[in-house]
């Protein structure tokens, strides 16, 4: 027993392992360069039209504070043509053009020349005291040259540079010289011609340990270092608690009325099969299962809240929760609040509930030892009560714990809907915010607690029925 | 005379024995044909059109408007209901679920009076940009079921060999000497380092087809070689892989994927759903092939050698049929539920589209238009329960053969 508690108990902190790994890296493909959002929260004196030598710096400052400029995992993988710290390059977007180079040249070394080049020309360019009148325009040629992952466009430009800068007698002839050598080393890169293959045939596997990003963002998540949301650059935590708190309010309330009331109808729909009543209790429960949440949340704003009907409850959101000063007060604007998306998050699992309740009780009911129970004169109410029930919700425990996971994703749009300030709706806003800081601790948040659930479930099952040994089929 | 066989329809399940079955099946096709022909009964271009002396068929060439520009100056502002025609057979809704008719007025009521004539009347009113909502809830029946089925289809090219691989190999059929296992690491490893070699693709492509093939020589003689086997996990593998997945919360992981890679269309949508929704179709495979498996028939066919492969694809995975019908009904009914769910919420598909989830989206911020709460959510639901009503008999027609054949 309590071993394979413990098997279990591993076997969930292994996937939310495996859970962690895929959304850090889904956290790496988001669009845009991650250090500049997080460059113009911490140092609102930088933007893109900064002069890029000194945005340079602060920028990385900023990977370096961040620990963005470490490598992704614990280890890391790249091709033997690579020179050894291609993957401390900074910033991203020259690591990219770098490595685009690189892919098409087949030649590391004389791509980061062409790096080194064009950072010496931004040096001479970008400085301040500098007396060459069109400078800034130079400053930011070498600035996106950097970036520019083709190298023909590169080459290009470089040429179409120096013809313009040779008509123009005030310029130092060495500079000119700076230009004549980029132009060169593109020339033999665009070449082709490998002088790799005296490097390294088999990849470069480095071993980063823990100075890797994925082990500092999950460490961070597991000892709570403050998180910054990138809408207003205050620490994220207190905000996803609140979500948690109203999320976890809103979902036991409907998982609670669901199992009771779901449990309820299906014993007395499984006792009375056949009865008229239940017939159409049978067609609504069905009705109510395939009926979007969505679209009742919908219906009941539209009448029941809007005026356009009736005006019984508020809209949305949480009213003057916040501001009302008794006990008593509070939870009637909660109550009135919450009974509409309640209801809507209640109704589907209610219906699948009792729909499975009743299935398990008529399978019961046709067991034979429910008929030597009879044969011994036992009263039906007994039977059903210390035997048929029991028996019956077995099956249902799993079905419970199951709708869970469902539970929170429907109560992702009746946030939404309803206002509601929880897990769902951050995580909508978030998203639409671009504020991926936010968005992947609420989604490792969502799935703990769906793994959790799911353990609990087993637990309670094996708690429940001594016969289960392994739940594996 | 012996009376023939009832139609084709009574293969349908439900169709003979329910009256449930057959309304459910009737709004299924309904919905089919609508979304089928959905172009045809919903378009503001005319069938055909008379200028000049000379017809046209502008909804049948299928030509943009810029190309149909050329063949007519009065087709250059193509204002269909405006311009004057000889002659004009249009369709039975004359508006497309893209025609921007703010002329009219937007939001314009059904039961209200409109200002248009009959024929150009908005039978279910129109929505904030004065679109069309009857047209809309055409095309909605398109974007469900192509939704809907492409997603299942795709989540059951990848299900049902997994989950029936993974039950019928279990963790240990599949047996493999430990010097097979080092070999093919040694070739992944081999290929793995083609991939990084600084050479063109083409010799990639080539150095990985020879080095497979060399594996696979090499494989071959080893044969001979006497080592211990050891039982390949494939049921753990596979199960792990949908555990995995079905510990993210749904609808959570499928917005960041279409936020993420900001990839709008039904394509990427149907992607995304199939990705969530395999596991269930691995599952229920799962199941089924571990039944099926532990039949007489299928240990006669294991004693008379009878290669695997042959005895999974022919007595196998035919024979889990029904079941895996059941899970696709419901399977393309939360499907649907999903697009919907996402188009309410805004997220997946591309602006100028329509369905029913984004229709009744728009009723969040106007909510005294009733018609746009009404109408599509009555379309998503009668839908979902037709598809629930039909795979609910299945079930019940499947279980109940299946006790009666054991028996």
């Amino acid at each position: 027993m309590i071993l394979s508690l413990l098997r279990k108990c591993i076997n969930a902190i292994l996937l939310l392992w495996v859970i962690s790994i895929i959304a850090f890296w889904l956290s790496k493909l988001t669009p845009g360069d991650e250090v500049m959002e997080y460059l113009t929260i911490d140092d609102p004196r930088y933007n893109i039209n900064s002069n890029p030598l000194e945005l340079r710096k602060a920028y990385e400052l900023i990977a370096h504070r961040r620990g963005l400029d470490l490598p992704l995992f614990y280890w890391s993988v790249s091709p033997g043509y690579y020179p050894q710290d291609v993957n401390h390059i900074l910033p991203l977007d020259d690591r990219k053009s770098l490595k685009t180079w690189i892919d098409d040249s087949k030649n590391g070394k004389l791509s980061l020349h062409l790096r080194q080049q064009l950072k010496a020309g931004l040096n001479t360019f970008c400085v301040n005291n500098n007396s060459i009148h069109s400078k800034d325009f130079l400053c930011q040629q070498f600035n996106s040259a950097l970036k520019t992952e083709d190298l023909n466009v590169l080459r290009k430009n470089m040429v179409e540079l120096k013809g313009t800068l040779i008509k123009d007698s005030t310029f130092n002839r060495e500079s000119i010289n700076q230009f004549s050598a980029i132009v060169l080393i593109c020339d033999t890169l665009l070449l082709k011609k490998s002088t790799a293959m005296t490097s390294s045939l088999f990849p470069l596997i480095e071993w980063n340990g823990t100075h890797s990003q994925y082990h500092q963002w999950m460490s961070g998540l597991l000892s709570q270092r403050p998180l910054t949301s990138l809408v207003d650059g205050l620490n994220a935590w207190g905000k996803i608690y609140d979500a948690l708190k109203w999320t976890l309010l809103l979902n036991g309330l409907a998982f609670l009325l669901a199992i009771l009331l779901g449990v309820g109808i299906g014993i007395w729909s499984g006792t009375h099969d056949g009865h008229p009543a239940e017939r159409i209790l049978n067609w609504i429960l069905f009705a109510l299962f395939a009926l979007p949440s969505f679209w009742l949340g919908t219906l009941f704003i539209y009448a029941l809240t809007s005026g356009e009907w009736l005006s019984l409850f508020p809209s949305g959101g949480l009213g003057p929760y916040h501001s009302a000063g008794t006990m008593l007060e509070k939870w009637t604007i909660l109550f009135s609040h919450l009974i509409l998306p309640v209801t809507c998050l209640a109704l589907g699992a209610l219906a699948y509930v009792s729909r499975q309740m009743k299935q398990s009780i008529l399978h019961q009911s046709e067991q034979l030892y429910v008929k030597a129970l009879r044969a011994q004169g036992i009263s039906e109410r007994t039977i059903l009560r210390k035997h048929v029930i029991r028996n019956a919700l077995y099956p249902v425990i799993t079905i419970i714990g199951g709708s869970i996971p469902a539970l929170l994703s429907g109560s992702l749009i009746i946030e939404v809907i309803y206002s509601i300030p929880g897990m769902g709706r951050l995580m909508y806003n978030s998203l639409l915010a671009h504020d991926w800081p936010v968005v992947f601790p609420v989604l490792m948040l969502g799935a703990a607690i769906t793994v959790f659930s799911y353990l609990l479930t087993d637990i309670v099952y094996k708690w429940a029925d001594p016969r289960v040994k392994t739940l594996q089929s | 005379m012996k009376k023939r066989a009832a139609s084709y329809f009574s293969y349908l399940p439900g169709w003979n024995s329910h009256l449930s079955g057959r309304i459910a099946w009737l709004f299924i096709f309904l919905i089919s044909f609508v979304a089928l022909f959905g172009p045809f009964i919903a378009n503001e271009k005319p069938y055909m059109c008379k200028i000049e002396g000379r017809t046209y068929y502008p909804l049948f060439t299928g030509m943009s408007e810029a190309e149909l520009s050329t063949l007519h100056p009065a087709f250059s502002p193509v204002d269909w209901r405006s311009t004057s025609f000889e002659t004009i057979w249009r369709a039975p809704i004359p508006y497309s679920h893209t025609t921007i008719d703010l002329a009219s007025g937007s939001h314009l009521s059904p039961v209200g009076s409109q200002p248009l004539s009959l024929r150009f009347r908005h039978w279910l009113g129109t929505d904030a940009l004065g679109r069309d909502v009857t047209a809309g809830m055409i095309r909605g029946c398109r974007v469900s079921l192509l939704i809907g089925l492409g997603s299942m289809l795709l989540a059951l090219l990848v299900g049902v060999p997994l989950g029936s691989a993974a039950a019928y190999w279990g963790n240990r059929k599949w047996r493999a000497s430990w010097i097979e296992i080092i070999e093919v690491s040694i070739l992944l490893f081999l290929l793995f380092c083609v991939w990084w070699l600084p050479v063109s693709g083409i010799t990639k492509f080539l150095g990985s087809f020879l080095l497979i093939i060399a594996g696979a020589l090499i494989m071959y003689l080893s044969k001979k070689i006497k080592t211990k086997k050891t039982g390949i996990p494939l049921d753990t593998i596979v199960m792990s892989l949908v555990s995995i997945i079905d510990s993210f919360p749904g609808l959570f992981i499928v917005l960041i994927l279409l936020v993420i890679f900001s990839l709008k269309g039904l394509l990427t949508v149907m992607i995304a759903i199939a990705v969530l929704r395999w596991p269930v179709m691995a599952r229920y495979m799962r199941a089924e092939v571990f039944k099926l498996k532990e039949n007489n028939y299928i240990k006669a066919a294991q004693l008379l050698n009878i290669p695997d492969l042959h005895i999974l694809m022919r007595h196998l995975i035919p024979y889990a049929f029904g079941p895996v019908m059941i899970t696709f009904i419901f399977g393309v009914s939360s499907a649907i539920l999903a697009e919907s769910a996402l188009s309410f919420l805004g997220i997946g598909l591309p602006p100028e589209e329509m369905n029913w989830g984004r229709l009744l989206s728009q009723a969040r911020n106007h909510f005294d238009a009733w018609w746009l709460v009404v109408f599509p959510g009555c379309a998503i639901f009668f839908t979902l329960l037709s598809l629930y009503t039909i795979g609910n008999i299945l079930q019940k027609e499947i279980e109940g053969g299946r006790i009666t054949s054991n028996e």
